[in-house]
């Protein structure tokens, strides 16, 4: 057999050695692709807020749920609509373990958002989603815990005054602590797959 | 070395290179299926490259000068004719690489998520398709006619399947999983533009191979080919093979690169 062809099959054996070395490296364990907090991780920020129904929602009292939170307003022209209509393909792309992913959409502008305007306002996304508002005392200190940045513009489009939010995607595993979060713009198959290996892991 | 050891070898040497190609592809399948591997995705790639370039399309050719200079003879003309083929494939590789930029851009680390068993069904099949051209090819160069129209025909039959399997079976797979080329989407408009966009594209230089080897057997049937005249049949070899090197860098970057991504 010709030498040259020997030297190519040393080379095409030492890519083979490479892929599969590097396979064995790097196939375990899968990573997380949102943006992990450390451990130990911390637990989530207390949200105790009354929902549109009149009932108190604690996040303390959810069991067996990966909460989704989200920071927004209703009258939001750019950022929210498509974060929530990002996390209504989430939850189809979930298929039966979305039974076990809560999303949560709370207000930064309680002036205008009533319990029952931020509710009807998620349920045009997906009616499982809750939509939480209070008052700024109550508010305060959730968005603090998530630190959230908000700011009231003097800017205005046609529905309404502009006020400017951290527009990241907070995940809160199944033990009520802060997982993990996304900046915006982050493949919502990122998030499903992050989910996916929690209730994996889980079980 | 006699005649007939020289071509033994030369079969042999396409056997061997047949396996290398082979061992690479299922490889790059492995690995994917494995991790995210880009960089080796990658270098695999550029490996397979190289040895069809080298092996299957004898780049090495261009550099071959005719001693008596004579512009009249067929061995002179053959070389300026094999750099216009050459000319050729460098700027239809400009069309192949404006579509992996496309994609690039467009879709990222993310692929469509198409039928995995069917893509390295049909890159075997094409693969195969390759190695019976390049036998095909050798048995013209020593003049063995009916060795060529044979081994031709295998090839016309491979390709044609990988034609279908693309256009028939994959296209509407495809379809049915609801990608579609709905441009004006911008869900499932760019995912399903490039998708269609460089499996099109590439199946349109498979169809006009098919021609073009339906064209060169029917020659040889006549009687128009020697061992010492066949710049057709070389011709079509080669752009065959580049129909080939074009899916080896296409199929990486359709059903291995990056997440999959269901459309919606």
């Amino acid at each position: 057999m010709d030498k040259k062809l020997i030297w190519i099959g040393v080379g095409i054996l030492a890519i083979v050695v490479l892929g599969i070395a590097s396979s064995v490296l790097f196939a375990e364990p899968p990573s997380f692709r949102g943006t992990s907090y450390a451990e130990p991780f911390p637990p989530a920020t207390e949200i105790e807020l009354t929902k549109s129904d009149g009932t108190v929602f604690r996040l303390s009292e959810q069991t067996g749920k990966i909460h989704l939170i989200f920071f927004g307003y209703t009258s939001c022209p750019d950022f929210c609509p498509t974060t929530l209509a990002e996390m209504k393909l989430l939850t189809d792309d979930l298929g039966s373990n979305a039974e076990n992913v809560q999303v949560l959409f709370i207000t930064v502008d309680p002036e205008k958002d009533t319990p029952e305007r931020i509710q009807e306002y998620v349920s045009r996304f997906n009616t499982n989603f809750i939509g939480l508002s209070g008052t700024q005392t109550e508010l305060q200190p959730i968005w603090q815990g998530y630190g959230i940045f908000r700011e009231v513009t003097n800017q205005s489009t046609a529905l309404g005054t502009v006020i400017n939010h951290t527009v990241r995607l907070y995940l809160v595993d199944l033990e009520g602590n802060l997982r993990l979060s996304y900046a915006y713009g982050t493949p919502y198959q990122d998030v499903v797959f992050d989910i996916e290996l929690l209730l994996d892991e889980a079980k | 070395m006699s005649h007939s050891q020289n071509k033994s070898a030369a079969l042999m040497q396409g056997v061997i290179i047949f396996v290398y190609l082979t061992v690479l592809t299922i490889l790059e399948y492995y690995v994917a299926v494995l991790f995210d591997a880009v960089p080796l995705l990658i270098i695999v790639a550029i490996a397979k490259a190289a040895l069809v370039l080298y092996y299957f399309m004898h780049i090495y050719k261009l550099n071959e000068t005719d001693h008596d200079e004579n512009p009249d003879s067929y061995a002179f003309k053959t070389i300026t004719n094999r750099l216009g083929l050459w000319l050729f494939l460098l700027s239809d590789s400009f069309v192949f690489a404006g579509l992996l930029v496309m994609r690039s851009n467009l879709l990222g680390l993310t692929r469509p998520e198409l039928n995995q068993a069917l893509g390295l069904g049909v890159t075997a099949v094409l693969l195969i398709s390759s190695f019976f051209m390049n036998r095909g090819e050798l048995q013209m160069a020593h003049g063995d006619v009916k060795g060529f129209m044979r081994n031709t025909a295998i090839t016309f039959i491979l390709g044609l399947g990988f034609l279908l399997g693309v256009v028939l079976l994959e296209w509407q797979i495809a379809a049915h999983e609801g990608l579609t080329a709905d441009f004006g989407n911008p869900v499932t408009g760019p995912v399903g533009g490039v998708f269609y966009m460089m499996t099109g594209m590439h199946a349109f230089h498979v169809f006009t191979g098919l021609i073009f080897l339906a064209v060169v057997w029917n020659n040889a049937r006549k009687g128009l080919y020697t061992a010492e005249k066949h710049w057709g049949v070389e011709a079509a070899a080669v752009y065959w093979h580049f129909v080939d090197l074009v899916w080896i860098f296409f199929y990486p970057a359709l059903y291995l690169i990056g997440t999959a991504v269901a459309a919606h």
